[in-house]
């Protein structure tokens, strides 16, 4: 991406798993605007080895946190550290920007809300997928009027779970994680970007097997307990009545689990898979039989984790708004905990927190 | 059916409207424990048109409702005049079936269904498409465990109404009607035929059109207005523990959706529209993906693989129906119910059924209405298995 920003942001990453080489291939080789410091990450040996790799420093997190020339903190840490390496990077004066989500509870995604704006820092979190070409185009011929108006969604990640090829797949069934906090995440940052924010849920969730056997790798054959609900369904209504229906589930077969459809006044969107940052979009128009597949107008179609830390960092330079914001990281950790807590206490939840559509790109 | 019954049951039929005519041809056909003995419309020439159509006798409301010779009348009436007309059947002694839905509130269903055991007569309901061959060989699969134990549920019915098409489709957005109790009960139905009783609901629901135009003459350019909500989507507990989904909407434009997924811990089958009785099933399994075990075709996309929409996904399985009935068998659960009355067998197409249905659908406008979960009071056993052949 072209900068013609003379100073670049100068950025810290704390945790150096899996994620942690695409964010920086793209931070340090594609996006102009950043310059990657170090990366830290308790395994003292899986930072260097991505340092290496990267040519960056390698650093304890301790001293990464307290580095004084960085001035956002990439956090890839796993989700329950998200809120706590946050919180230490804001008390030391960074901007924070998690890995989703931004938090798994909404205590600790309020207070650091309030923390950033205390200290007069950003706070931002992924999943960035809706700054890709991909739904970016989405929206834009959402908001050219090419369906009319919005009138209900349907967003469906439906699969049997990651047992059977993920070596170490514990954490996807414990509270945090599950179908909802770890895929669904990006189906619902999709639609509070592109139709702005839900006002009510309802839902019915269970976790329909008690226990997972880990099919491959050295654990093979481990037995897993399952924590938290693994097939949820819910209702939604978004703020400006739109009526649609989310599922997330580990527990059932199936092929297209991964669809995201507005529907409109005028005719209907099928969106690409929101855990992409390309296409295809496809459009049927009222009363047409057949549809038609779309062109992207934007640009970052492949995988450009990184683009909300782009983002950040030409909000810290300019002072307009960071678009993968922590309010839409919040609103978003508050939708899903709303689903959650309907389906635990048999009661449809207001979601109390509320945010503004982040702005389009720039074409 | 075969052989001839020595002492069929007599039908009378009232309202002659347009469905009337696929559940004479079918009650003056296909079933032996049946005789129409007549049909009756509040439009005399309505109901003589028809008796002329199948040799039947065209006579008043009063009349068959009166005769002592007519043991089952079948209520083919608006669903306002359902209740009315059936508890008047009822009171007479006959047994009664009446077209989808049973009533239009629980209150009139409740009474109904009180008179007649007071009375000593059945009640039946449509629909009876969960009779068909399509949703009775979904069954067969389910019990005989294909899909292992059924875990979850989706069911979609989209249209953008009827006003592009219906001569004068007004009631269609009228509290009664909307998609969930015009189209409803045929995803409901066959819901609960194979899950069995649902315990709890939660939903919500909108109107996203306030008025509609109708686009036919005579009425061309006429403003309906919306009274009803025309989008509803709701989660459905099982009393199984199975979770399902169903929308019903008369505001999007879809071609592709599916119409009915049963997902089971080992395997998923996707059904045909409820609302016809034969149809294609397709099974999909565990072991058609493990042929090509890929992270990519279980639900998650690690980063810096192949685009999930190029991975090859496995190919459904398409089964044909083993049962007989795959063409417009409307009356089925007419003669279902006949059977019942001759032999005390419990019928399937049971007015305990349609009141479960009726339950659920109301329940699953209140639940938004209310902000709440709503508790299925009633409940109801799983139809037996219809015989094949019947």
């Amino acid at each position: 991406m072209a900068s013609t920003i003379a100073r670049k942001t100068n950025v810290g990453i704390v945790g150096a798993g899996n994620i942690s080489e695409i964010y920086l291939k793209n931070l340090a080789t594609v996006f102009g605007n950043v310059n990657v410091i170090g990366i830290a990450d308790l395994v003292v040996e899986r930072a260097q080895e991505r340092a290496e790799k990267f040519g960056v420093g390698a650093f304890s997190v301790e001293e990464l946190l307290a580095h004084p020339d960085v001035e956002i903190v990439v956090n890839l840490t796993i989700p329950a550290a998200h809120a706590q390496i946050a919180s230490e990077a804001i008390a030391n004066g960074k901007s924070a920007y998690n890995e989703k989500p931004l938090a798994i509870n909404r205590e600790d995604g309020k207070r650091l809300l309030g923390e950033a704006a205390a200290k007069g820092v950003l706070v931002g979190s992924a999943p960035d997928t809706f700054l890709g070409g991909g739904l970016q185009s989405a929206r834009k011929y959402l908001d050219d009027g090419i369906i009319g108006e919005p009138v209900a969604v349907s967003a469906q990640m439906l699969g049997h779970g990651m047992e059977s090829w993920h070596p170490d797949p514990y954490f996807f069934f414990q509270p945090g994680a599950g179908p909802l906090f770890d895929v669904g995440v990006y189906y619902v940052q999709a639609l509070a970007s592109i139709l702005g924010p839900v006002a009510r849920v309802s839902s019915l969730s269970r976790a329909s097997f008690s226990e997972r056997t880990v099919e491959s790798g050295p654990k093979t054959g481990d037995k897993i307990t399952v924590n938290t609900p693994t097939h949820i369904m819910s209702s939604i209504q978004f703020e400006n009545g739109v009526v649609g229906n989310l599922g997330a589930s580990f527990d059932v077969w199936e092929t297209n689990h991964s669809t995201l459809v507005i529907y409109g006044s005028d005719g209907t969107l099928r969106l690409p898979d929101p855990n992409t940052f390309g296409g295809p979009i496809q459009l049927l128009k009222a009363g047409g039989k057949e549809w038609s597949e779309l062109p992207l107008t934007y640009g970052n179609t492949e995988n450009s984790r990184g683009l909300g830390v782009w983002d950040m960092a030409n909000a810290l330079q300019t002072g307009e708004k960071a678009r993968a914001n922590g309010e839409l990281g919040y609103h978003v950790l508050d939708i899903m905990a709303s689903v959650l807590e309907s389906g635990e206490n048999g009661h449809h939840v207001d979601v109390k927190s509320t945010v503004e559509r982040p702005a389009s790109l720039p074409l | 059916m075969s052989g001839t019954l020595a002492n069929p049951v007599s039908v009378g039929i009232i309202g002659a409207g347009v469905i009337s005519d696929i559940y004479l041809s079918n009650l003056t056909t296909r079933f032996d424990n049946v005789r129409v003995a007549g049909i009756a419309d509040l439009m005399a020439d309505r109901a003589s048109e028809r008796a002329a159509k199948y040799g039947v006798a065209a006579i008043t409301v009063e009349e068959l409702l009166a005769d002592p010779g007519i043991d089952l009348v079948v209520n083919l009436t608006i669903p306002l005049a359902h209740a009315e007309i059936a508890l008047a059947a009822v009171a007479a002694g006959k047994s009664v079936y009446n077209e989808k839905p049973l009533t239009a509130t629980r209150e009139q269903g409740r009474e109904l269904l009180d008179l007649a055991a007071a009375n000593g007569v059945l009640v039946g309901g449509a629909p009876d498409t969960f009779l068909g061959g399509g949703l009775q060989t979904a069954r067969a699969l389910i019990d005989d465990g294909a899909i292992g134990q059924p875990i979850a549920a989706t069911a979609n019915m989209y249209t953008h109404g009827h006003e592009s098409w219906h001569p004068d489709p007004g009631f269609f957005y009228q509290p009664g009607a909307g998609p969930m109790f015009d189209m409803g009960p045929y995803y409901v139905t066959a819901l609960v035929s194979l899950l069995g009783p649902i315990a709890r609901v939660a939903s919500s629901a909108g109107i996203s059109f306030p008025e509609r135009t109708v686009a036919t003459l005579p009425k061309r350019g006429d403003v309906i207005p919306v009274n009803t909500p025309t989008h509803i989507t709701a989660t459905l507990d099982f009393e199984s523990g199975a979770i399902g989904t169903i929308t019903t909407s008369f505001d999007l434009y879809d071609t592709t959706h599916s119409k009915l997924m049963i997902y089971g811990t080992e395997g998923t089958l996707r059904l045909p529209d409820p609302n016809t009785f034969g149809g294609t099933i397709s099974i999909l399994q565990p072991s058609m993906f493990k042929a090509q075990r890929d992270p990519l075709s279980v639900g998650r996309t690690p980063d810096d693989k192949a685009d999930p929409n190029t991975v090859e996904k496995p190919t459904w399985e398409e089964l044909s129906p083993v049962q007989g009935f795959i063409d417009n068998s409307r009356g089925l659960g007419v003669a279902d119910l006949a059977r019942a009355m001759r032999e005390g067998t419990l019928a399937r197409a049971s007015g305990d059924l349609a009141y479960h249905v009726l339950d659920v659908m109301h329940a699953t406008l209140e639940s938004s209405d209310e902000g709440r979960h709503i508790l299925i009071e009633s409940t109801v056993e799983r139809p037996a298995p219809l015989p094949n052949p019947f």
